[in-house]
């Protein structure tokens, strides 16, 4: 999986839906952020067509030192080929960012090329049987 | 058994209540950092690194609920009420 950045900022393309059946699934850009600890965040309205599961308010401390409340929601993901759960911040606006949690759950290696402005996700190498 | 209805605003504080009252100070010094799940009804709480498992296992056990959620040691005040938050008319 291969991507560009936009601005010295890295995006990636994934599709995100509810849990339920039948949930709708939309197609997304976010940007990759090594300074967001959580899963991921999209804002409110971007996220609504797809149906994620409201499961509580999430409080939390952004990069401004600010305090901030938003709807916490579960959805599924898929991205790099992979699918699977995450959990879904939705903020009143802002971007759409994916976090080091979510880039945890991935299990990929990140390679980030600063001067050529690309990033290249890789599987780990499998372990050597003795 | 009907669940009560709490607007955002009454998780929130309902949530704070038992995180400040009663919580802060025994998870900060062990659990800074991991995500806490509050049941905001019966006070049960649920503690992970990883918010998705939290939120599962407060799920499992209540499975019809809305938590308060929080990071560990990341909360400093109390919040202003969800609606000056999200800038919706009071």
């Amino acid at each position: 999986m291969h991507g560009t950045f936009q601005n010295n900022l890295a995006f990636i393309e994934f599709k995100l839906r509810g849990t339920e059946s039948g949930a709708l699934e939309h197609t997304f850009q976010g940007m990759i952020d090594t300074g967001f600890n959580g899963y991921l965040q999209v804002p409110l309205m971007a996220a609504l067509p797809v149906g994620l599961k409201l499961v509580g308010l999430n409080q939390s401390t952004i990069a401004n030192g600010s305090q901030t409340t938003s709807l916490g929601c579960e959805g599924r993901i898929t991205i790099c080929g992979e699918v699977f759960d995450t959990f879904v911040s939705l903020p009143t606006d802002g971007p759409i960012l994916i976090g080091t949690q979510l880039l945890a759950k991935l299990g990929k290696d990140l390679h980030i090329d600063f001067v050529k402005g690309t990033y290249t996700f890789k599987d780990k190498p499998k372990k050597m049987q003795p | 058994m009907t669940q009560p209805f709490y607007s955002p605003d009454d998780v929130i504080k309902k949530g704070e209540a038992i995180y400040f009252s009663r919580l802060k100070d025994e998870l900060e010094p062990t659990h800074s950092g991991e995500t806490v799940v509050i049941e905001v009804d019966s006070g049960e709480y649920f503690i992970n690194k990883d918010v998705l498992v939290a939120v599962n296992e407060a799920r499992a056990k209540f499975p019809d609920k809305l938590f308060y959620i929080a990071t560990i040691g990341s909360i400093s005040k109390t919040s202003t009420n969800f609606q000056y938050a999200w800038n919706l008319p009071k």
